[in-house]
Order: C-alpha cells, then structure tokens, then sequence
C-alpha cells in the first residue's frame, strides 16, 4: 500500500469474523465484533439489541486491553466459560442470511456446525 | 511467495509516543529475521475528541523512522472498519499501535506441520496474570512439583 492508497478493501478484522461466524468457532472479539455488524445492518431491529452488541464490544475490549491479550488469529478457539449459547448464535446466524451476509449454503453448513454441538 | 503464521497484536500505550526503547525492540526483531511486519498503523486519542488514526509515514517522532523501513510495503490488511472496530474503547489520552505481522521463525515449522497434514486446532495467548499465578502456585508446591530451571 502506497502513501496516499487508504485502507479500503476487505479488512483482516472483518474477514475474520465472517469467516468465524461460518466455520463456527466465533472467538469472543470476531463473534461480537460480527454481531455488531448485524445490528448495523439491521437498523429496524431493536435500538436496545444494538446498544447491547455495541456495549459487548466496548466491555469486551477493555478486558482485552487490561489483560494486555491480542486477538486470536487461528480461528479456532475455546468456547466461553458458560458454555456455547447455542439459541443466540442460531439467531445471529438467522439474522446473518436475513441481510444478505449469508448465503443459503453458508447458513446450512454453518447452522449444521452449531447444532452438531 | 507464502507467508508464515501470521498475528494480529493491538497495545495500548499511555501519551503518544511507544518510545525508542520499543521502537529499537521491534527493529532488532524484524532485522534479525524472526517478524516480517506485515501493516502497522496507529491511533490516538487525545482528550474528549475522537480517534485519530495515523500512518506510520504520519507520525512526527524519530521513533518512527526507526521502524519505516522496516515496513516497506504496507499492505493495508488492517482496513479503515477494522481499525475503528479495534479501537473503539480507546481511552482519552491514551494511544494505540495496531500490528499484523508474520512469524517468520515459525514458517518453517508451520511448513512442516502442514506437509504432515497437522492442522491448528488452537492458537492462545496466556495472559501474563495466568501464567503469574501457575508460576506462583507452582513455586508453592512441594520439591515434586518443583519448576523447571530458568522458571522464575
């Protein structure tokens, strides 16, 4: 990238949360950081969801800067203490294919994961 | 040309400038071989007004002319949404340095792994408080659980 070239283009943030939401093994960043996007593609939805994704984003950042943690790379990660919330992540998944981020087959293949457990 | 495991690392540093110390680290590490930087930029937050994000070539220190030729191409891999997504809780008067980079000492390694079929199942981070606190109850157990040489 050039001086004078922006950062335009797919981003390795945003690539990563797609790609986690698909695969379905959302690491805690790229899971909320992909829900986020979901209350902004959908404005018609509950103003209170949306300021709960973007309060998750907010608390779920500063317990990554006050641990000093980096983001996991891999794509695969452990789950959350409480275990997988499997019924928000079939919603978000729903949500996900309603604005048109998902595919028909990336839906089934990646609903066909979370249900597998 | 394939590029080696790569890492996203976001830190956060007080005022607005990582200073030559770190500047000189991250040099030593790139010039030795074992990092490529892959993109790098930075953002901060003075007072109540928004995030200000920087290039590299923007940065008016001479700590930054320590590492620009070290990242000779930028690729931009870190776009403008993944920045502000990054940092959105940044704390006023606060400053942040956002890095991709490769493990170029793992490369071959990685290589390996996959020529053998291996996948990585897990790549993890310990918090520096978890591994304190495995350090701290290890050193209180007794002499058969007793650290290896070199753990402190």
């Amino acid at each position: 990238m050039r001086r004078g070239i922006g950062r335009r283009g797919p981003g390795v943030v945003g690539v990563m949360a797609r790609t986690a939401v698909v695969a379905g093994t959302a690491t805690a960043v790229s899971g909320r950081v992909a829900r986020r996007q979901q209350g902004q593609l959908q404005e018609e939805q509950a103003a209170q969801q949306s300021q709960g994704q973007l309060e998750d984003v907010q608390s779920q950042l500063n317990e990554l800067q006050a641990q000093q943690a980096q983001a996991a790379v891999a794509g695969a990660a452990a789950q959350p203490a409480g275990g997988p919330d499997i019924v928000a992540q079939l919603n978000q998944l729903s949500s996900l294919k309603a604005a048109g981020v998902l595919n028909d087959q990336e839906f089934e293949a990646a609903k066909a994961k979370l249900l597998a457990g | 040309m394939s590029i080696g495991p790569v890492e996203l690392l976001v830190l956060k540093f007080p005022g607005e400038r990582v200073g030559r110390n770190v500047a000189g680290s991250l040099q030593d590490l790139v010039q030795t071989g074992l990092i490529r930087v892959i993109d790098l930029v930075f953002a901060r937050k003075s007072g109540t007004n928004g995030v200000q994000v920087l290039e590299l070539h923007e940065l008016e220190d001479e700590d930054s002319g320590m590492i620009e030729p070290l990242v000779a191409d930028i690729t931009g891999f870190l776009n403008g949404d993944d920045v502000e997504k990054l940092t959105v809780a940044m704390e006023p008067g606060s400053s942040a340095a956002i890095m991709l980079f490769e493990h170029a000492w793992a490369k071959n390694f990685a290589d390996q792994v996959a020529a053998a079929h291996g996948e990585v199942v897990l790549a993890e981070r310990i918090p520096r408080a978890v591994i304190d606190e495995l350090v701290r109850a290890h050193e209180e157990e007794p002499a058969s659980m007793a650290a290896p040489a070199g753990v402190r």
